[in-house]
């Protein structure tokens, strides 16, 4: 048996998982194969109905109109790379080819890379990572109590309590590094059980909330969530949903301006459960938002991370999220806020 | 021509901390003038101005690392073969040769001992050709 070009061509871009398609001299996209629905979310018909550009995050927009309108000056192929939106809000970072013909037509090619960038950083670099990490705080720590050991009897008071107080600070630092580097690596490799059940979700909100209240009021923020009427059931692994929905309340509060809202939202969409914890923060730097889930990225974050932390909560949560069969991703924009929200199946037999 | 004795030293740290244990180990234990800045871009807009003797750079800072900060400090001509000194604590082996390559005088370990660093300081100075 064999095939004729032609339908080789057909099984190929049906079944791929890369996006095919051509844009008439409208911008519009004139023709889509399935992936396009399947990985964005839109129907034919919406994605048709609205200029290419729209479903292009906005700070890619001006570059793609570029390379879009280069099509009618050259003939031939450019490769770049771009964010899109999703129907339900989220980026995703894509790779596009252009292919530029004497036609009415740009065809375009992309594949969605966005895992690939989330892929986790190389052992030796970890090692390296880790090594730096936890030595950081042991320098304040050994620093503090060899000066204090070394020049007790002519240290002033004050300074003797400062020193103190820096070495206890540090040590809690490198409790929660080393909590976390063991949490991220029995989770990753599975050797912690997940006791999964089904919870209403809305009833571990409600006490994760209230647990944060005195941290969110301490800095002076208001906490608010309007729960939904109705139970919203999933299966999880109690302990470690709280400590997701605690990752991501806490980043929230920590990331909010003095007198800022942090806003908890959960709603049922179709058979999901989506939870989201929106904050009127700094929100996350472009350049930053392929990196958000790495462990210790938020090193690179550099003077705009402003508020410490060990740079592992978000990795934590998406591990969790993946192994409770959901999905997690953010929407933000850079100096207004930042939305992190996930999806959980929602279990319909309670 | 006789060796000048080590007194200013400029130190480029940007966590708070560890800034404030250096700063009070070199000036109370090594009897140093220090002055520290934060970031490695402060340093450079000020080092002409705190004319250190030696320098004291941390590696892993943000907005510019210890190595691009010295890369740049060397395009200054005064600065050009003035002792600086890596304290870091990003000292995987390779990463150490690495620094040597980039001729810095020595790489002090973090976390170091606060009563014998300044001491540490004297004998790179001492060995530094003049």
């Amino acid at each position: 048996m064999s095939f004729s070009f032609e339908e080789f061509s057909k099984i190929v871009i049906q079944n791929t998982t890369y996006l095919f398609g051509c844009i008439g001299s409208d911008g519009h996209l004139k023709c889509v194969n399935p992936p396009w629905q399947k990985i964005l979310g839109y129907t034919e018909e919406e994605l048709q109905s609205k200029p290419f550009i729209q479903f292009v995050h906005p700070s890619d927009q001006v570059l793609i109109q570029e390379m879009i309108r280069k099509g009618s000056e050259q003939i031939g192929n450019v490769e770049f790379k771009s964010w899109m939106v999703t129907k339900t809000g989220a980026s995703l970072w894509f790779i596009w080819n252009i292919i530029y013909t004497d036609e009415k037509f740009v065809f375009i090619s992309g594949h969605d890379i966005t895992k690939s960038v989330l892929a986790q950083i190389s052992p030796a670099e970890f090692v390296s990572v880790v090594s730096h990490e936890l030595r950081t705080p042991l320098t304040s720590i050994k620093g503090a109590l060899g000066l204090i050991l070394g020049s007790e009897a002519s240290l002033d008071p004050g300074v003797h309590k400062k020193f103190l107080e820096i070495a206890y600070r540090n040590s809690e630092r490198l409790g929660a590094l080393i909590n976390g580097i063991f949490d991220i690596e029995k989770i990753e490799d599975g050797s912690i059980p997940f006791k999964i059940k089904s919870f209403d979700l809305i009833n571990l909100i409600k006490n994760e909330i209230e647990m944060h209240r005195p941290f969110a009021l301490q800095n002076k923020i208001s906490l608010v969530f309007d729960p939904p009427q109705l139970p919203l059931n999933a299966r999880v692994d109690e302990e470690h949903f709280l400590q997701l929905v605690t990752n991501l309340l806490s980043n929230a509060i920590k990331f909010s301006p003095e007198g800022g809202k942090v806003v908890v939202m959960a709603e049922k969409t179709d058979d999901k459960i989506r939870i989201s914890v929106k904050d009127n923060g700094i929100g996350i730097p472009d350049e930053f938002r392929s990196r958000v889930f790495q462990k210790f990225s938020q090193r690179e974050l550099g003077s705009k991370r402003q508020q410490g932390g060990i740079g592992l909560g978000l990795s934590i949560s998406k591990l969790i999220v993946d192994r409770l069969g959901g999905t997690i991703d953010f929407k933000s924009e850079e100096g207004k806020g930042t939305t992190f929200f996930f999806e959980l199946p929602y279990d319909g037999s309670e | 021509m006789s060796r000048e004795k080590l007194k200013k030293i400029l130190l480029v740290e940007d966590d708070t901390d560890i800034q404030e244990i250096t700063k009070m180990a070199l000036a109370s234990i090594g009897g140093f003038e220090v002055d520290v800045c934060s970031s490695g871009v402060e340093a450079l807009a000020n080092v002409v101005t705190l004319s250190p003797q030696l320098i004291l750079l941390d590696v892993m800072m943000p907005d510019m690392d210890g190595i691009e900060t010295l890369e740049k400090l060397r395009q200054i001509p005064r600065f050009s073969k003035t002792p600086v000194i890596f304290l870091t604590a990003k000292v995987q082996p390779a990463e150490v040769k690495r620094y040597m390559e980039l001729g810095v005088s020595a790489v002090l370990c973090k976390p170091f001992d606060p009563m014998m660093i300044s001491q540490n300081i004297l004998d790179i100075w001492n060995r530094h050709p003049i």
